[in-house]
């Protein structure tokens, strides 16, 4: 095993480096969870918008009930009237939907007219949604109201919108067991381990491989009584182990952040999952590792493959948001499979064979990935170093 | 110095494979996330949401309830997907659907409707939502027919025919639009990522740190000079880099960055140099190998670019709000804000003061540098 003693020789040299990767990446995976805002009480419930309610109008029972009622789903912040400061609360987000009503709004709607607000949103947040709706469930009724109901008094116009929308949807969460615990937040963490996984193996590996790039080095390995294979064996079960204590930290610090115990069949699955994709990981950083001899080149493809995978995989744009063409793409990686696999997980409530089938057969696709790519190191490894004694 | 800073760029170029390399990998990543990102919210990516409904005989307007959910759709023009699919079946069935993920959530009709779902999510908001606006309908209805029935039809006609009570209005010429961060992010890595070239030109020089340097320090040049000859012919080379990616950001994914092209490429400059004496500073202060120096500075370039919002977009905002003083240190994020000053602004004061801020770091990053570097000499090396 002189090999692999020498594996270590070189870990040990490279230490500082590794855990400096390790850091940075550790770090980045811990921010994005904790900056995760999921409920993680179970209990169903919608955001509030941060709203910014600018009235050019007169204070109206009308536009007094409508603020009420749209209270419910907005949360009102005050801002100045000012186009910069619109433009800076905007940017900021200090609030994202700024509703602004013109002047004459209410004469003109009791008379028949249909006026409307002016929006300025950030475009992106899903939740501004809401507002539209409130606005326009609101003002709808009312012009139901009023066009039906001759000479409705403007008090009696707002009792009666408020009285019809008083309505709670009731919502249960379902689920067979009894305490049943929401797990966003847990696969959140997991999806990011992708990030996390490739970039430090393809680095780490990567960089102790290209020691034994070295020409001089290589012949002098070559000459030794020990076969190709035997070295070549050696170097992955180096790789292994260093993997193995990568999955170790992974998975203490997936357990401390989500405060869970990593007995529970849940966190049980995630690890084997965690596993399955370590080893393809791995085979990827190995692959890296044979094909490129320059530093810089592997940083470079750490960065596509980590940042790359992550967005085509659903880490850092959730799954429903990819169009179809990304998601076929997205399926030959496998990373995919793993994101995939930790949704099942995480959506888990009975642990039966029927249940439990696709998750193993997702696991069974990264190690699928895993040996081939195995395989195309291999005998990329070994073309090379014929080539190169 | 012509000559000095021709040789340099003459060798620096010489390496095909790595500059090849490095031009590349920044287009296939901003491929990636265009992929990735160009469908977001966008209708096409939506998909139709399936429920149950669980059959009841209690509900008196079953029927209509089923229709309106059939009927709605993503948009009121016509063309919108239809926002649900229905599976009608009893409890027992909704449940083992929601069991195995089949379905989102199950409706048991009544009033109040239940809507019964396994987690919190936007297709989930979606059905409430819905359901909340068909029973305040609902309500309306009911509530005119008791105080007026003659007018019932005209009711109906009115609320099937919803008005937008909404106008988008629009401040300063470009919407504010956070898909852009994800692409300003990413040129801001490119460029900081220039600080591997800064590092290569620090270990070049260092009589200590290669066989190279040896030689140089014989030489009858003054170091500094030769420093600034070859940090400025791997500015030349990175900043090239750096255009080829605005280049292909601009005309092949159609990235807007507002419309003062002068202003973006001015930025692109600043910020590759920016990056080049970061890497430099590193360069001379971390002492140990070359890889260890490299390691550092993916660190802080990886991480400098997460706050910036790299992989999160709300990160650079939470960053603004928490801790309102590392927008003016993290490297990343002034990259970043610069052009999304430009893009979203009329005004300039925001874009002057983050390249103001630039140019510091960088005197303040060349000025450690020089510092370390200078009248360096060797007993024996």
């Amino acid at each position: 095993m002189r090999v692999y003693k020498l594996y270590f020789k070189l870990l040990k040299k490279a230490i500082p480096t590794l855990l400096v990767y390790i850091g940075v990446f550790l770090a980045i995976t811990i921010m994005a969870t904790l900056s995760f805002q999921g409920n993680t009480d179970g209990i169903f419930e919608d955001t509030k918008v941060r709203t910014a309610f600018i009235n050019h109008d007169e204070d109206t029972l009308l536009l007094r009930g409508f603020k009420s009622y749209l209270g419910k789903s907005s949360e009102f912040i005050e801002i100045d009237e000012s186009q910069k400061a619109m433009q800076d609360a905007l940017f900021f987000r200090e609030v994202t939907y700024i509703l602004s009503i013109p002047k004459g709004f209410t004469e003109d709607f009791l008379n028949g007219k249909d006026p409307s607000f002016k929006s300025y949103t950030v475009p992106d947040s899903a939740t501004n949604h809401n507002v539209d709706m409130a606005v326009n469930t609101f003002l709808n009724t009312a012009r139901v109201y009023r066009n039906n109901i001759e000479n409705i008094s403007a008090e009696e116009l707002v009792g009666k919108i408020a009285q019809d929308l008083d309505i709670q949807v009731v919502v249960d969460l379902y689920s067979e067991e009894v305490d049943k615990v929401d797990n966003t937040r847990q696969i959140y963490f997991q999806n990011y381990l992708v990030f996390a996984i490739l970039s430090v193996l393809i680095l780490g590996i990567s960089s102790i491989m290209i020691s034994f790039t070295n020409l001089d080095i290589k012949r002098r390995n070559l000459s030794s009584p020990i076969s190709l294979y035997s070295i070549q064996f050696q170097q992955i079960l180096g790789h292994i182990t260093f993997a193995f204590i990568c999955i170790i930290l992974f998975v203490l610090l997936g357990n401390i952040l989500n405060g869970q115990s990593s007995l529970d069949k849940t966190s049980i699955f995630f690890t084997l999952n965690v596993i399955a994709f370590t080893i393809a990981a791995l085979s990827i950083a190995y692959l890296v590792g044979s094909l490129t001899k320059s530093i810089d080149i592997t940083h470079g493809i750490a960065n596509i493959l980590g940042l790359g995978m992550s967005f085509v995989s659903g880490v850092f744009v959730p799954m429903e948001f990819l169009g179809e063409t990304t998601i076929q793409i997205a399926k030959f990686t496998p990373a995919y499979w793993y994101t995939t696999a930790n949704y099942m997980i995480g959506n888990l409530s009975n642990f039966t064979w029927e249940h439990l089938s696709p998750v193993y057969g997702h696991m069974l696709i990264q190690l699928g990935f895993a040996i081939a790519i195995f395989a195309i190191s291999m005998v990329i490894n070994k073309k090379k170093s014929k080539e190169a004694a | 110095m012509i000559r000095l800073y021709l040789t340099r760029l003459k060798i620096l170029g010489r390496d095909r494979a790595n500059v090849f390399w490095t031009f590349l990998f920044p287009i296939i990543l901003a491929t990636l996330f265009n992929l990735a990102l160009g469908n977001l919210y966008n209708t096409e990516s939506f998909h139709t949401i399936e429920v149950a409904l669980v059959e009841s005989d209690d509900y008196q307007y079953l029927e209509e309830f089923k229709s309106s959910m059939l009927e709605a759709k993503t948009s009121t023009n016509g063309d919108g997907i239809n926002l649900f699919k229905l599976t009608e079946c009893d409890l027992d069935e909704a449940k083992s659907l929601l069991n195995d993920n089949k379905i989102i959530g199950y409706i048991q009709p009544g009033d109040p409707m239940n809507l019964v779902v396994k987690s919190s999510g936007i297709k989930q908001t979606i059905a409430k939502s819905f359901l909340e606006s068909y029973s305040q309908t609902l309500n309306t209805v009911e509530s005119i027919g008791t105080l007026q029935p003659q007018s019932y039809s005209k009711v109906l006609e009115d609320i099937s025919k919803p008005m937008d009570y909404i106008s988008l209005g629009s401040m300063g010429e470009n919407p504010p639009d956070v898909i852009l961060n994800y692409f300003y992010a990413l040129i801001a890595m490119a460029c900081l990522f220039g600080s591997y070239w800064g590092v290569k030109e620090i270990i070049t020089i260092q009589g200590d740190l290669s066989l190279k340097g040896a030689r140089i320090n014989i030489a009858p040049i003054h170091k500094m000079k030769m420093l600034l000859c070859n940090i400025s012919a791997a500015l030349t080379i990175h900043f090239i880099g750096i255009l080829l990616l605005l280049a292909y950001l601009i005309l092949g994914l159609k990235v807007s960055f507002g419309n003062d092209l002068l202003y973006v490429i001015l930025t692109c400059l600043v910020a590759c140099t920016f990056g080049i004496t970061l890497g430099a500073m590193v360069g001379t202060l971390a002492k140990k190998s070359a890889h260890f120096k490299d390691s550092i500075l993916t660190a802080i370039v990886m991480f400098s670019s997460f706050l910036a919002g790299l992989m999160i977009v709300d990160m650079k905002y939470l960053v603004t709000k928490k801790t309102p003083f590392l927008q003016y240190l993290n490297p990343a994020h002034l990259v970043t804000d610069a052009f999304y000053s430009l893009y979203y602004y009329e005004s300039n004061s925001r874009f002057i003061m983050n390249i103001a801020l630039m140019l510091c770091y960088t005197f303040l990053f060349s000025f450690i540098a020089y510092i370390a570097v200078r009248r360096r000499k060797y007993e024996s090396l």
